[in-house]
């Protein structure tokens, strides 16, 4: 009778503590993800290519541990003018804004069944440094 | 007439309960409280390292801009950065007062400020009035006027005699955090996140998030 009475709150605070973990967790690779992908776009590197944002979310997707391999669509590459916060180029002087938005996590369970998902964001800022050559292409300078 | 041994313990089980219950919960909550603000600390970290990175470049973003304003607000767009909200970022550059700063604000090689470090400029994005920064600020009254057709924003460039001689301009106990040497020039970005939705009253105390990235 009483395991009956407590399995249920019980079970409800355990699935409650793996999913804000989870939460955390997914939130913080994320984080280091986009920060990754951040150094990585303001040296002016391309590689693979064949455009410059496809080479950054693909360092992004690198350490990302494999969450993003199924919501590509969440990364985002922004570059920012400076002297006036308008669209921007991959141009030395310019910021770039390396973004994850609406990562959707579905909780274990029981929420899931609710339709409860949470959805992490993460995102970091810098300035493209001096670099040697012409600017890499973009595939989506409009990228927001 | 006895009672059973079942029934004389059911009073006390109760009663164990409740006393636990008193431990239990405050550990509960404050679990939960210190977590959520370990989460903001690392978040508000991230926020002022990208934003000190940017501000310490030469000759690119200006906080004290409409532009400027905007980026801030992007990467700590969680955080109400506005006149209002919960949160704000101080800039401040901070230099060494040199003989040379000396003759052109006070007209000699030497004055009160003479080799300590000072505020040349100083910006706050979101709710100055909430928060300032542990160093001080350079104004005479203490707060950062309005940034001109810029909202949200507030700064303040002290002129070359108020850093020779106003002891306002003077970055009190940041020698404890880093010891500039004569002409050097470093770049803080601080930020204070008030957490009013995290406190628990009488058990966590002033809720306040702070981080500070110096480059």
């Amino acid at each position: 009778m009483e395991a009956t009475l407590i399995i249920v709150p019980m079970l409800l605070m355990t699935f409650l503590m793996l999913d804000l973990s989870m939460v955390i967790f997914l939130r913080t690779t994320m984080q280091e993800a986009v920060r990754e992908g951040c150094r990585y776009a303001i040296t002016g590197q391309n590689s693979p290519g064949p455009n410059q944002d496809d080479s950054i979310k693909a360092v992004v997707q690198k350490y990302a541990l494999g969450f993003l391999s199924s919501q590509q669509s969440a990364m985002h590459v922004q570059w920012v003018d400076p002297n006036n916060g308008g669209q921007g180029s991959n141009a030395p002087g310019n910021i770039v804004n390396v973004k994850i938005e609406a990562y959707k996590y579905n909780p274990i369970a029981p929420f899931q069944r609710m339709n409860f998902p949470a959805y992490v964001y993460a995102i970091a800022s810098d300035t493209v440094e001096p670099y040697s050559g012409a600017a890499p292409p973009l595939r989506n300078p409009t990228d927001q | 007439m006895r009672h059973s041994p079942k029934r004389k313990q059911s009073g006390s089980t109760v009663l164990e309960f409740t006393l636990s219950l008193l431990v239990l919960t405050p550990l509960l909550l404050g679990t939960f409280v210190f977590g959520f603000r370990m989460v903001r600390s690392q978040q508000t970290d991230q926020i002022t390292r990208d934003l000190a990175h940017i501000y310490s470049r030469p000759n690119t973003m200006n906080f004290a801009t409409a532009a400027g304003v905007s980026e801030a607000q992007l990467l700590a767009n969680q955080y109400g950065l506005t006149s209002s909200g919960s949160s704000v970022v101080i800039f401040s550059t901070i230099t060494i007062e040199t003989a040379t700063g000396c003759q052109s604000g006070a007209g000699a090689p030497t004055c009160a400020n003479l080799n300590l470090p000072v505020f040349t400029q100083q910006i706050a994005i979101g709710n100055a009035t909430a928060n300032q920064s542990p160093f001080g600020t350079p104004t005479s009254g203490g707060s950062l006027p309005a940034t001109n057709g810029v909202s949200n924003d507030y700064s303040a460039n002290p002129s070359a005699s108020d850093l020779a001689k106003s002891s306002f301009t003077v970055a009190q106990n940041f020698n404890s955090v880093l010891a500039l040497n004569a002409g050097e020039t470093c770049y803080m970005v601080e930020m204070f996140n008030n957490t009013p939705d995290l406190q628990v009253p009488g058990l966590t105390g002033a809720p306040q998030v702070y981080s500070r990235a110096i480059f």
